[in-house]
């Protein structure tokens, strides 16, 4: 049951309450429902042989994560960690069962309802530009929010991918 | 819903549940008391329309009149009220409003018939279904509606198989053992009722069979062969790939699953039903006599003279009673010989319950943090400025409750490892009969705990070093006739705890291992020098080299080329040894396999490297020094080797290989560990140790696991994760990195 609203929300709905977040000055939007929590920045063990933007891993009490850094995910310059430095723990369905993964944000902003008319399907930008994981670009209050299909952020080129790099 | 809900129902079977619980054996009043209760609630359920309420209370009212009035049935006192008592609860929960399950009645139906032969009469359904697969060819069943029953179904059937076919080997040691029989009747019956429930019907058929021609033989109709064990056993393995296709199946989510025909196999049965009649051996429970005296308590004398008493003149009373009467016996005697035969019936059940293994995986990992907590606020700074006496006893008693909490953790994760061992005796029946030998499986140390997840990894081993112990150790029955050996072969799986290790042995009595045969095959094949002298277990050990197998031809068994070195590596994979112990040829060999408790702890070496640290673990470590300059060589500037004691040891880089910045790079200044895997020895140079520690492994998620060099992750004391070392992988790294150049 879990898992079918969970499609359900990645393929068509996309109205219902998101966490919006930072990077640079860009405002991205994640679906609450698949946010277990948001810790400040903490340790993070790194991990050899794994793609730079695979921070390593880190103590979530007593289980043990991978950690992304969202902005060398999506090629933004590395930035120093501040205190409003957060990392998302999102819970996605793995292979074998449920996995958390820890997204490093620049800062967390609010969690705010987006409904339907609020969302514009991704224009095509052309070129090797894909964007498969936007769902879509929602305007509120004046300010465009980027709407991300997170598993796919951190499945189709992100996890796997890092797997066969090493 | 309905009035039985209310007080007067409710009441009707407290009182029910109250007098079955108190009632001793043969109190005929309490009993009285018990079907009026019942015939009130059947009335009151009719009334209602409450169908399986009445049903079930019938059924009662028919066990309790049997039980009042026919001797027969008072012999199987126990069962019958047993079978009463679940009646109730039945009951219970249909009048407290639960779904009621009809296959449970239907079960209960069916017990009051076989084991009490109680004719119901007016039995409307009945689950047996021996008619449901007669004519039907395959055809599916629908798994889609009940996932979760369907689960619990293969998990209990597993079990129970598991447990028939451990009983079916001690009946086939001992055929006339009734309890052994009605034990696997129980079982059959148990799977019977469920798959008749879930509808699978060619399962619910097949133990339907089996269990008709375990109620032969339980009742003395039929003799248990060896025709009849073996043809339990096809039946057994039969449900087991029908229980395993389903579970596949859900696992798989398939909405339905094709019906398997099990015609031959029924006709099998049906052969060796028909092709049998012999007498019958004594009925099933022991009498209370015969116990009296196997215990010492009364003489036969006394016992037969008061069962003549009794039949003569037709006292109701029990034999016990009669016996404590005429004070031949105590009142305790007799109650601990009807504790003994009532114990015959029910196998010793563990008292546990069952917990989801991630709940109890999170309650580790939660202790584990609760460590970690602890010993951040013990050694914080502030703390220890803190001037109190108070303080530090309660502190210090804070720690002693925090690794008691945590040992008990720990060893919630610890199983007996008996399970394992009985499965292995099904297997070395199987291959005695395969290779025609005579062997008697010993067990000894069954109550060892292991780890759960350890369980699971021994079992391939384990077969494999039984395989080789009954195909190349036991020697046929005429070659040990004349050796002056008995005829039957024995084996003996034994395990101990020994210095923070489990030791599991195989043992065998049989022609045990000759090690100049031993050394001329080595030799013959390449795998030790003509030269070298030695030693007789250096000379054992070159059985686990790959490529090693002594047996002159190749069986069914054994000896396809899977050696003993496949045993050694999973052994070694499990971080554990293997050992080989024979003291002279014909004498029988042992092989010892040495493992870890659990496969969640390993004993590691925390070194540092730059501002990294790693779990090394303890047994891949040879030694660490710090190698001298004169020692360290270069091939062609790029291939490092150090001299250790004389031999040249491939030196790597582990700050290279992980690419940690700020690491020692002059191997003067950095220490180097010898560590060692499958013979071969590198050097890996970090910069200092750091300690000695057990740490807890842990995944490093879905997607980080398959990092090479790497093993896992261990929480650290501070709470930062540290890295585990696979030295295989960093061997195999280090081996390619060394082919491309």
């Amino acid at each position: 049951m879990a898992e079918k609203a969970g499609r359900a929300v990645e393929s068509g709905a996309k109205s219902g309450k998101f966490l919006t977040f930072e990077l640079d000055d860009e405002v991205y939007g994640l679906d609450i429902l698949k946010v277990k929590e948001i810790i400040g920045i903490m340790d993070i063990t790194s991990v050899p042989q794994s793609p730079p933007y695979m921070k390593g891993v880190l103590n979530l009490r007593g289980k043990i994560i991978p950690v992304v850094d969202l902005r060398l995910k999506f090629g933004f310059a590395e930035r120093e960690y501040t205190e409003r430095t957060c990392i998302i723990v999102v819970e996605l369905s793995g292979a074998e069962g449920k996995l958390l993964v820890g997204i490093i944000v620049d800062a967390v902003s609010e969690v705010t309802n987006i409904s339907d008319s609020d969302v514009e399907p991704t224009p095509d930008f052309g070129g090797s530009f894909t964007v498969d994981y936007i769902q879509g670009m929602a305007k509120i209050k004046g300010k465009v929010v980027i709407l991300l299909d997170i598993s796919r952020v951190l499945s189709a080129s992100g996890l796997g991918q890092m797997v066969g790099a090493a | 819903m309905s009035s039985l809900k209310n007080e007067e129902g409710a009441g009707l079977l407290d009182r029910i549940s109250v007098a079955i619980l108190t009632l001793s054996s043969d109190d005929m009043r309490k009993l009285g008391e018990i079907l009026s209760a019942f015939e009130s609630l059947k009335r009151l359920a009719e009334k209602e329309g409450l169908g399986s309420v009445a049903e079930a209370a019938r059924a009662a009212d028919a066990v309790l009149t049997a039980l009042l009035f026919d001797d027969g049935v008072r012999a199987r006192w126990d069962e019958a009220v047993r079978i009463v008592s679940r009646i109730a609860v039945f009951c219970q929960g249909a009048c407290r409003g639960e779904k009621v399950d009809p296959a449970a009645l239907s079960t209960l139906r069916e017990e009051i018939r076989q084991s009490l032969s109680i004719d119901l009469g007016e039995s409307e359904e009945s689950p047996g279904g021996a008619k449901a697969g007669e004519d039907a060819g395959p055809a599916s069943v629908p798994l889609d509606q009940d996932g979760d029953l369907y689960k619990d179904f293969v998990t209990e059937s597993i079990e129970h198989l598991e447990g028939i076919e451990v009983k079916m080997v001690d009946l086939e040691a001992d055929p006339g053992d009734r309890e052994i029989i009605n034990a696997v009747f129980r079982a059959f019956h148990t799977i019977k009722g469920v798959s008749g429930f879930l509808n699978l019907k060619d399962v619910n058929e097949l133990s339907h069979r089996t269990e008709t021609l375990l109620d032969l033989a339980r009742r003395g109709d039929l003799a248990v062969t060896a025709a009849v064990i073996d043809v339990v056993f096809e039946a057994i393995d039969e449900i087991k790939g029908m229980v395993r296709d389903v579970s596949a199946r859900i696992a798989s989510g398939e909405a339905s699953r094709p019906l398997k025909d099990i015609r031959a196999l029924a006709a099998r049965i049906e052969a060796v039903q028909e092709g049998s009649g012999e007498p019958p051996a004594p009925s099933s429970p022991p009498y209370l006599g015969d116990v009296l005296v196997a215990q010492g308590k009364a003489t036969r004398r006394d016992v037969e003279s008061a069962w003549e008493k009794k039949q003569e003149s037709a006292d109701p009373r029990p034999l016990g009673e009669i016996l404590i009467e005429e004070k031949k016996v105590s009142p305790k005697g007799v109650a601990q010989a009807l504790r003994v035969q009532k114990a015959g019936g029910a196998a010793a059940e563990a008292q546990d319950i069952r917990v989801d293994v991630q709940k109890l995986d999170s309650l580790v990992d939660i202790v584990g943090e609760l460590v970690i907590a602890q010993s951040l606020v013990c050694n914080d700074p502030d703390v220890a400025e803190i001037d109190s006496q108070q303080f530090y006893r309660n502190i210090s008693q804070l720690g002693r409750i925090t690794s008691e909490l945590q040992k008990i953790a720990m060893s919630m994760r610890m199983v007996p490892i008996r399970n394992t061992f009985q499965k292995m005796s099904r297997i070395v029946r199987d291959l005695a009969r395969k290779s025609g030998k005579e062997i008697a499986l010993a067990l000894s140390g069954e109550e060892t705990e292991i780890d759960r997840n350890m369980i699971e990894e021994i079992h391939d081993p384990l077969v494999h070093m039984i395989r080789n112990s009954v195909d190349h150790g036991i020697e046929p029955p005429d070659a040990r006739k004349a050796a002056g050996k008995p005829e039957c072969g024995r084996v003996t799986l034994r395990a101990y705890h020994h210095g923070g290790n489990v030791v599991i042995g195989v043992e065998d009595d049989g022609r045990g291992l000759d090690p100049a045969k031993i050394l001329a095959k080595a030799r013959d094949r390449g795998l030790a020098g003509v030269s070298s002298p030695l030693t007789e277990s250096e000379v054992f050990s070159l059985i686990f080299e790959p490529g090693f197998s002594t047996a002159e031809k190749i069986t069914d068994i054994s000896g396809r080329g899977v050696g003993l070195d496949v045993v050694r590596k999973n052994v070694e994979k499990l971080r554990g040894t293997v050992e080989v112990k024979s003291s002279q040829p014909g004498s029988g060999s042992a092989f010892y396999m040495k493992l870890p408790l659990t496969l969640a702890i390993i004993d590691g070496i925390i070194v540092r490297v730059g501002a990294q640290r790693y779990v090394m673990p303890t047994n891949n470590v040879v030694e660490a020094l710090r190698p001298k300059r004169e020692e360290y060589f270069t091939v062609e500037h790029r291939g490092e080797m150090i001299r250790v004691r004389g031999d040249l040891l491939p030196l790597v880089r582990l700050h290279g290989l992980f690419s940690v910045a700020d690491a020692v790079r002059d191997p003067a200044d950095a220490l180097a560990v010898v560590v060692e895997y499958e013979g071969r020895k590198r050097a890996i140079l970090i910069d200092e140790l750091v300690g000695k520690q057990e740490v807890v492994i842990k995944t490093l998620g879905e997607g980080m696991e398959k990092m090479r060099g790497i093993s896992g992750g261990a929480i650290m004391g501070d709470g930062r994760v540290g890295l585990i070392l696979d030295v295989a992988g960093i061997f195999d790294l280090t081996g390619r990195q060394a082919a491309c150049v």
